[in-house]
């Protein structure tokens, strides 16, 4: 699996990071369908991190249909993609537009500059996922 | 109980060592006289005063450093979060501390004594000691208990570094000032010292213990790992148990010397001071001796602390006391007994020891003799008047004022115990004069108002004799024969003489002249106890005869009889009652409230006219 | 066992107006906070903050001047030795008496509570490697914490207590604690109230940290809204043509440090927001201004680091 990187000194909040690169994980096939993800208790070994946030980022995660929780068996990555309802699609989509927009106008990049680097980010999930 | 146990068996876990020390020195107990070479006994009683030396050392040390450490110490360590962070109670933690400490220091004991019981099978100093093993084993666990205790206490005291420390040295110098304070007077007035402060110790031991306790408990409850406000808990504790302590036993003590003359649980000793009524009433009063001065008309009394001394006039006590401490001189107070003021005068004499005054006839001289040293004062001043060496050590001595200025002693002699001197000393001239000498007495005698004859009991059984008061020489044999079941001696006011006799088979008064020739006999009954009283009039002798030696008082078999030495009769006036104790006085006027005084019991005072037989307790009774 | 039941989601502990003095000194000021069941909370502070002085209270092991700790909505002063057998402790010093051995303590212990795991308690020690058989005192101070922390454990507590727990660990002993103690919040989910200086490693595990400054709470907070409110701001502070005032451009954000430094300002600010920030950006004077988030050790350095008169601006961090 390929790492999960978590920023402390970010203001997102750690079960937001983790919710957000295991998205990450499952758009590039890192996390393939199906498959089972790290235990609670690894992760948040691994990351040296509350369990508790471990266990609110998996839940949101199944709640979003990303994963699955098999009972007394553990948790998993859906097998089909999850499916939203489009209002609430672009609901989601514009609440992270904004972040995002937010984020690079606090570093000073202009508009062309971030929508460049929004296509580059589709380009590599659509490599991975070529990839075997 | 599981959890206190818990604490326990932890702490005996960490402190094998002390297991081990004892090992190490009770093989040194049976080793010891083998190293010497001794055997046998010398060596037995070797092995038994080490091994009972060495094993109390053992438990006293180690109660005394388990004190100090196991709690107090950890927690001025700042380590009494080891306990307190953990569902153990205040009471699991120093109940297990407690308890494992007494176990070490005793068991450690035993493995010291042991080598030496097993060889000998017993410890005889230990039942030397204590009174019996058993004690001792007994007395060293209550040692141990204390030691801890007092050691926790102190230790918890001088650990937390705290100006409270001041506060307690302070303190402790006040209870102990108030405890020894009120046991001085009682120590001197138990009827068995000893004994007294025994019980005093033990119950001390016990109050200072529970307070040590439960000083314990709060210091730990209250202050848990604060060092400063565990100390603050056991000081506020400790300081309010043992000053509530102190201050009852000092108003036990208060309460004990302000015994009223009914408190007295018997009067074992009641005799007439002068004619009008005044009695020296003596025995036991809440626990200890007391000695009153007591009006009976008018109820008045007054508690002394020697024996008292009165004059022939009856004006005038006096008698020594002393203020503080076993070391402390005796000083002599006075008290006129004819004024209705009743508060007693302090002389400047004082004495080392109470007894041995006399007064004159009017009170207002009194002499005293100690140590072969004879002293007359004035009264109430206390001026020094003269004073003469007696010249040898007595062993027995009695002084009175022949005239208002001549004394003369009897005195008994070391080298001569079969005999006494008889000395004058003349105040004026200061001399001093040996004027003769008489055989001893079997017991007291009894003189004339002026001191010119007295009679006495010899020591050949059954012989009485009357002699010359100033000489010493026999006058007249009153009476000579076998021995006698029981024989008194009174003394009419117009000079004549009476014994009063048993044998075995009947009792009898003999009248005898003021010169000792015999006058008359008069039957008084059977065979008994008779015991002079006082002349109820003119003439005529109270007597009571109690029919054998344990009779008690109140005993209805006990008689009250008046003799009428002219009309030579003996009449029946009561029974149960018996005289005040009239041996010793003299110049008592007949008549007088003094020879109406009777005791029913021996808690009961009662004023008995045998005239009208008009009868009122005066004291005691029920 | 009567431990009564906490009334459902109320702390575990709670510690209301806490005092504690020792004469004249303030150890604790008027302290208030509460440790919600699940959560881990953190209490932060300089040495002599009054975190031990807290820790000891909150367990009953010392009286507070006013304000007795409610442990499970009980006094723990009245009730500490019932109320402490749901509770496993880390002392800051390692108190345990030096002659016992790991076996010693494990079965001393082991009669005081009642639900205690002999299991675990096994596992953790020889997961540690710590050899039974020897005396807690010649056991390494890595050694002793993690004897410790398995006596806390093993009784199953419902809330751990951790006073400064990795004080004079080296880096492996410490991260061997840390993991050892997420174990135990995944395996039970365990509530923590802890006290360190480790700050990094409880970076993503405290949910809610204190901060004791001087005797006084001056942070409490859920680690989440915390981050999303403290940033830092750089900005060079030109003199224009039009500008008018001087030393008032922060006005709009509650600042708790600002430092001038030789390329322009930097300032600590706790009331963040995007909107704001953009407004500040357009202002004249204000060049090339950047923000960047905090990490926990740099938002404890900025509220508790100086000592107390240093603060510019007078701003406070107390929400």
């Amino acid at each position: 699996m390929r790492a999960l990187h978590l920023d402390f000194s970010s203001a997102t909040p750690i079960w937001s990071q983790i919710e957000e690169g295991m998205r990450r994980l499952v758009a590039s096939s890192a996390l393939e369908p199906g498959r089972p993800v790290p235990s609670v208790r690894d992760l948040a070994k691994d990351l040296r991190i509350n369990p508790a946030t471990v266990a609110k980022a998996y839940q949101r995660l199944a709640d979003a249909g990303v994963f699955t929780v098999k009972r007394g068996d553990g948790t998993y990555v859906a097998d089909a993609p999850p499916v939203l309802a489009r209002a609430e699609r672009t609901k989601s989509l514009r609440q992270a537009a904004l972040g995002y927009a937010a984020f690079a106008s606090s570093i000073g990049a202009g508009h062309a500059e971030a929508a460049d680097e929004l296509a580059a980010a589709w380009r590599s999930f659509a490599a991975r996922k070529e990839k075997p | 109980m599981k959890k206190l146990l818990a604490v326990a068996r932890r702490e005996v876990i960490e402190k094998k060592f002390v297991f081990a020390a004892a090992l190490a020195v009770s093989a040194i107990v049976p080793l010891l006289p083998v190293l010497r070479g001794m055997t046998g006994a010398g060596a037995r009683d070797l092995r038994g005063f080490l091994a009972v030396f060495a094993s109390w050392s053992f438990v006293a040390a180690v109660a005394a450093a388990l004190g100090a450490s196991a709690l107090a110490g950890e927690i001025a360590r700042g380590h009494g979060g080891f306990y307190f962070s953990r569902p153990l109670s205040s009471v699991s933690i120093w109940g297990g501390k407690l308890a494992s400490s007494l176990g070490i220091a005793l068991a450690a004991g035993l493995i010291v004594a042991a080598p030496a019981l097993l060889i000998d099978r017993r410890l005889d100093p230990l039942a030397d000691l204590a009174g019996s093993t058993g004690r001792g084993l007994l007395v060293a666990a209550a040692a141990a208990v204390l030691l801890f205790l007092a050691s926790h206490a102190i230790a918890t005291m001088v650990r937390s570094r705290s100006m409270l420390a001041l506060g307690d040295l302070l303190l402790a110098v006040a209870v102990g000032f108030l405890t020894w304070d009120a046991l001085r007077r009682l120590y001197e007035l138990w009827p068995d010292p000893a004994r007294g402060l025994w019980r005093v110790g033990a119950a001390g031991a016990v109050v200072v213990a529970a307070v040590l306790v439960a000083g314990m408990h709060r210091g730990v409850s209250r202050g848990r790992t604060d060092p400063r406000a565990a100390h603050r808990g056991l000081s506020v504790t400790v300081w309010s148990g043992l000053l509530v302590a102190a201050l009852v036993l000092t108003i036990y003590s208060r309460w004990v010397l302000a015994a009223p003359p009914s408190s007295l649980e018997s009067f074992e000793s009641a005799s007439p001071l002068g004619s009008d009524g005044w009695v020296s009433l003596e025995g036991l009063a809440r626990g200890t001796r007391a000695e009153f001065l007591y009006d009976t008309r008018t109820g008045r009394s007054r508690r002394i602390f020697g024996p008292p001394a009165v004059s022939a006039d009856g004006s005038t006590a006096a008698w020594a006391e002393r203020e503080s401490g076993r070391s402390s001189p005796w000083v002599v107070r006075t008290m006129r007994l004819d004024r209705h003021d009743v508060s007693p005068t302090e002389t400047r004499l004082s004495l080392r020891s109470p007894w041995r005054i006399f007064l004159s006839d009017d009170g207002s001289r009194i002499g005293s003799i100690e140590d072969g040293l004879l002293s007359i004062s004035e009264l109430p001043s206390g001026r020094s008047l003269a004073s003469a060496r007696l010249g040898q050590a007595s062993t027995f001595a009695a002084g009175v004022f022949a005239a208002k200025d001549l004394v003369r002693v009897y005195t008994g002699t070391a080298v001569h115990p079969e005999r006494v001197e008889i000395f004058e000393l003349h105040i004026d001239s200061r001399d001093l004069a040996r004027t003769g000498s008489a055989a001893s007495p079997r017991a007291w005698f009894l003189g004339s108002p002026s001191h010119d004859r007295f009679v006495q009991a010899e020591k050949d059984p059954g012989r009485w004799t009357l002699r010359d008061g100033r000489t010493g020489e026999v006058i007249a044999t009153l009476r000579e024969g076998g021995p006698l079941f029981s024989a008194a001696s009174a003394r009419m006011s117009d000079g004549r003489w009476v014994l009063l006799l048993s044998d075995e088979t009947e009792s009898w008064l003999e009248v005898f002249s003021p010169s000792g020739e015999r006058l008359s006999r008069l039957r008084i009954g059977q065979k008994g106890i008779v015991l002079p009283g006082g002349e109820v009039a003119q003439g005529k002798l109270a007597l009571a005869l109690a029919p054998g030696k344990t009779s008690p008082p109140g005993d209805p078999a006990r008689k009250l009889y008046v003799a009428d030495i002219e009309r030579r009769t003996v009449e029946r006036r009561a029974d149960g009652l018996r005289p005040i104790w009239f041996l010793k006085a003299g110049g008592i006027r007949p008549g007088s409230e003094a020879t109406k005084l009777f005791l029913d019991d021996s808690k009961t005072l009662v004023r008995f006219d045998t005239a009208t037989g008009e009868r009122r307790i005066v004291l005691g009774g029920s | 066992m009567t431990s009564s039941v906490p009334p459902p989601g109320g702390p575990l502990l709670e510690i209301r107006n806490l005092t504690v003095r020792y004469g004249k000194a303030t150890a604790c000021d008027d302290v208030s906070f509460q440790v919600a069941p699940g959560s881990v909370y953190a209490l932060l502070g300089r040495n002599g903050a009054g975190k031990s002085s807290l820790v000891r209270c909150a367990l009953g092991e010392q009286k507070a001047d006013s304000g007795s700790p409610q442990l499970f909505g009980e006094d723990v002063w009245k009730h500490r030795a019932r109320l402490l057998s749901r509770v496993g402790v880390v002392p800051e010093e390692p108190d345990a008496p030096a002659a016992m051995t790991a076996r010693h303590l494990e079965a001393f212990c082991r009669e005081l509570y009642p639900r205690w795991d002999s299991v675990s308690f096994n596992q953790r020690l020889e997961r540690f490697g710590v050899p039974q058989q020897t005396p807690f005192g010649r056991l390494s101070k890595g050694q002793k914490g993690q004897v410790l922390l398995a006596l806390a454990l093993a009784p199953s507590p419902d809330l751990l207590v951790l006073d400064d727990p990795t004080l004079g660990l080296d880096v492996v002993a410490r991260r061997a604690f840390w993991e050892e103690l997420m174990g135990e919040l995944a395996d039970r989910g365990t509530t923590v109230f802890l006290t360190t200086h480790d700050l990094a490693a409880i970076e993503g595990i405290a949910t809610r940290v204190g901060i004791l400054k001087e005797g006084r709470l001056v942070l409490d907070e859920e680690v989440e809204t915390l981050k999303s409110r403290f940033r830092k701001i750089r900005y060079g502070n030109r003199i224009t043509e039009t500008r008018t005032e001087f030393g008032t451009e922060l006005d709009a954000f509650e600042s708790v440090r600002v430092k001038v430094r030789g390329w322009g300002i930097e300032a600590v600010v706790s009331n963040w927001d995007e909107g704001a920030f953009e407004t500040f950006r357009r202002q004249d004077g204000v060049e090339g201004a950047e923000s960047s988030a905090m990490s926990l050790e740099d938002i404890f350095f900025a509220v508790a680091g100086e000592p107390r008169g240093a603060e510019k601006n007078g701003g406070t961090a107390t929400p």
